[in-house]
């Protein structure tokens, strides 16, 4: 007997709505209207059996009965799952419930290996970066050069108004004659990202190959005009073709909100670096983390249950950000020593919990390995929690509060742009009050310092400056990181 | 809905973390006073307990021990903890509120100290109260953390307290 679960393409523990729409999909395809090739009619007819038995439960539980047990699962990947609460409660109002996921290799860190890298270091040469800046650039990017080992792959784009292959990407790269192309860059001209970020994928895919882990690295300290839509679809085709981004901003006058949502369409975020000598640190940072990756190109994919909303997704480690909620969600690398953990908010009707369980997503998680070249088999993703009469007097997974209590400050802060934005500068201003308060009592000092002084700015002159709400941004978002554990 | 006992903001069932103010919502369950058979201790008089009362204290958690009164406070659940007095019109209230124990009169700050769990340690560090904070007899430096040990005593302000930790 064939499975049908396997026909469909679908987990033995898929969902009513899973099925059926599996069943849309399969029936379309190979419907004899459209299959004239020999044996198509019969895969028709077998799909019609499978959606038979698998839509209707009595016949689905005698069927799982015949079924051979699921071969001992063997993914690659481990997931763990924290929730907010033991279970939801029958009310006849709105709830929220949060869960923290988290996947990490099953292997021990110590046996897998480095994959070799490909990246391109896409850095911006406008007149801007005159000074400081370039001198800090050159002399990571030299220091990045004489570390390389010999499987790796890097090159080079600079870009101002036009995009320039300085370095080209090239399997025996020749590393004395890099840096001497290094040290000769020179400062002009204005800043326009797209051309230059078009350039840095062309080069990274060059040499693409899925043993590698290939990225792009996009350095800048001013805005573009005009090209960010360009940019962004670019990005989304990169993430696409198995390439991830990541932008670091030096200064004030980058686009933080532009660099985010560019760099968090290619499964990564963006950095602040407050002042040039930090260049190095950041740059650093960022191969190293490469560097360690086990998987990329991580994709969650999801349908809504009905009844129930993903209103807040966050990405805590690596690279933290604010997530948007769609069908699919580049989620990006997973480390080998450090898991992907994402915190979820969702917000339950009081028509859900009619039922006594309630799915609050269900889907499927995609990757690719680099240090083994099989192709990895999706993971089961499953949200889940029974519905009792009673709240359950347990306290919460103290990792998830711990968590949820810093995500809260970055939230104050996001409300508070917003409001900014939108012209309500005394609640901005009083927003910023109390997350100072709450910054204080964890003990950081010289932010709630400049939280405080943004409240006077929102007030005095109804603006952030931009200084202070980077700092603040970026600031909050730090604290959501764990906290170093000694060795690593 | 649910109320935020700071700022009166009604927040949706569930929620941890009051959306308008940032206040803590939910009841961390041990944080609560524990009056664990107060009238025994408060029969015996005495200057500084020893700290070996096992029928007392779980060693696997740190506790706090009101010197006067000999309430026991128990720190679980998480590895930070703020200790001061909740007053009136504050949007931040503090894990440990000590105004039950006569906070204010002792000096005890709004927000006083905070308490760490390190490894295996926990630290103390001074949040730059009013009065200053006291271990075993010595002021600390506000901002700066301290590590602990079980039996110490902790002066905020007038108000002596002795951890208890061991693991």
């Amino acid at each position: 007997m064939s499975d049908y679960y396997a026909l469909l393409g679908i987990f033995r523990d898929a969902t009513k709505e899973e099925i059926k729409r599996a069943y849309f999909e399969a029936a379309q395809r190979v419907h004899p209207d459209k299959n004239e090739a020999p044996g198509e009619t019969e895969i028709f007819l077998d799909v019609q059996k499978a959606y038979d038995i698998l839509s209707n439960p009595k016949k689905r539980a005698e069927y799982d009965l015949s079924l051979a047990p699921e071969e001992e699962s063997s993914s690659p990947i481990l997931q763990r799952t924290f929730y907010s609460r033991q279970s939801l409660v029958r009310l006849n109002e709105t709830q929220l419930i949060y869960a923290l996921l988290e996947w990490k290799p099953r292997q021990n860190k110590n046996e897998v290996i480095s994959p070799p890298l490909n990246i391109c270091l896409v850095l911006d040469n406008s007149t801007s970066m005159k000074g400081e800046n370039i001198g800090m650039v050159k002399a990571s990017a030299i220091h990045l050069i004489r570390s390389l080992r010999p499987e790796d792959i890097l090159s080079v784009v600079t870009f101002s108004d036009r995009a320039k292959v300085l370095i080209p990407s090239s399997l025996r790269p020749d590393h004395r004659k890099m840096e001497n192309k290094i040290r000769v860059m020179h400062p002009s001209g204005g800043t326009e990202i797209f051309q230059g970020l078009q350039e840095g994928v062309a080069q990274v895919r060059k040499n693409f190959s899925a043993e590698r882990v290939n990225h792009v690295i996009l350095l800048t300290d001013g805005q573009t005009y005009g090209d960010e839509k360009e940019s962004l679809e670019l990005a989304k085709e990169t993430a696409d073709f198995g390439i991830g981004i990541s932008g670091l901003g030096i200064g004030e006058d980058w686009n933080d909100e532009f660099l985010d949502e560019l760099a968090s369409r290619a499964g990564s975020s963006s950095s602040y670096i407050a002042n040039p000598q930090e260049i190095q640190k950041f740059l650093e940072e960022k191969f190293k983390q490469l560097a360690k990756v086990f998987a990329e190109n991580v994709e969650l994919k999801f349908n809504a249950s009905p009844n129930t909303e993903l209103t807040y997704i966050y990405r805590v480690q690596p690279n933290a950000a604010h997530l948007l909620s769609k069908k699919t969600i580049q989620l990006g690398m997973i480390l080998r020593d450090k898991p992907l953990t994402l915190l979820l908010e969702f917000t339950v009707k009081s028509s859900a919990v009619i039922e006594d369980e309630v799915n609050l997503l269900v889907g499927s998680l995609s990757f690719e390995i680099p240090s083994q070249t099989l192709q990895s088999q999706p993971m089961r993703v499953r949200v889940f929690r029974e519905v009792t009469e009673k709240a359950s007097l347990e306290p919460p997974s103290p990792t998830l509060v711990q968590a949820l209590a810093n995500l809260n400050l970055f939230r104050m802060q996001e409300t508070a742009q917003k409001e900014a934005a939108d012209g309500k500068y005394n609640e901005a201003s009083r927003r910023l009050q109390h997350l100072a308060t709450h910054l204080l009592s964890h003990g950081e000092r010289s932010m709630a310092k400049t939280v405080l002084l943004e409240a006077e700015n929102l007030q005095g002159e109804q603006s952030f400056s931009e200084e202070g709400r980077k700092k603040i941004k970026y600031g909050t978002r730090a604290l959501l990181l764990p906290a170093e554990k000694g060795k690593n | 809905m649910i109320m935020c006992p700071a700022c009166q903001y009604q927040e949706v069932v569930g929620a941890l973390f009051c959306s308008e103010c940032g206040a803590q919502l939910h009841n961390m369950g041990s944080l609560a006073t524990h009056n664990i058979q107060t009238n025994e201790i408060r029969s015996q008089s005495f200057e500084a307990p020893p700290p070996e009362r096992k029928d007392l204290v779980n060693y696997q958690i740190a506790s706090l021990q009101i010197l006067d009164g000999g309430q026991l406070l128990t720190l679980a659940n998480r590895n930070e903890f703020t200790v001061g007095r909740v007053s009136e019109g504050q949007t931040i209230i503090p894990d440990v509120d000590l105004t039950a124990h006569n906070a204010y009169e002792y000096g005890v700050s709004r927000l006083h100290v905070v308490l760490k769990r390190k490894e295996k340690k926990m630290m103390i560090m001074d949040l730059g109260s009013a009065n200053g904070t006291y271990v075993d007899g010595i002021r600390l430096k506000p901002e700066q953390e301290t590590p602990l040990s079980h039996g110490s005593i902790i002066s905020l302000g007038k108000l002596r307290i002795q951890f208890l930790f061991q693991d």
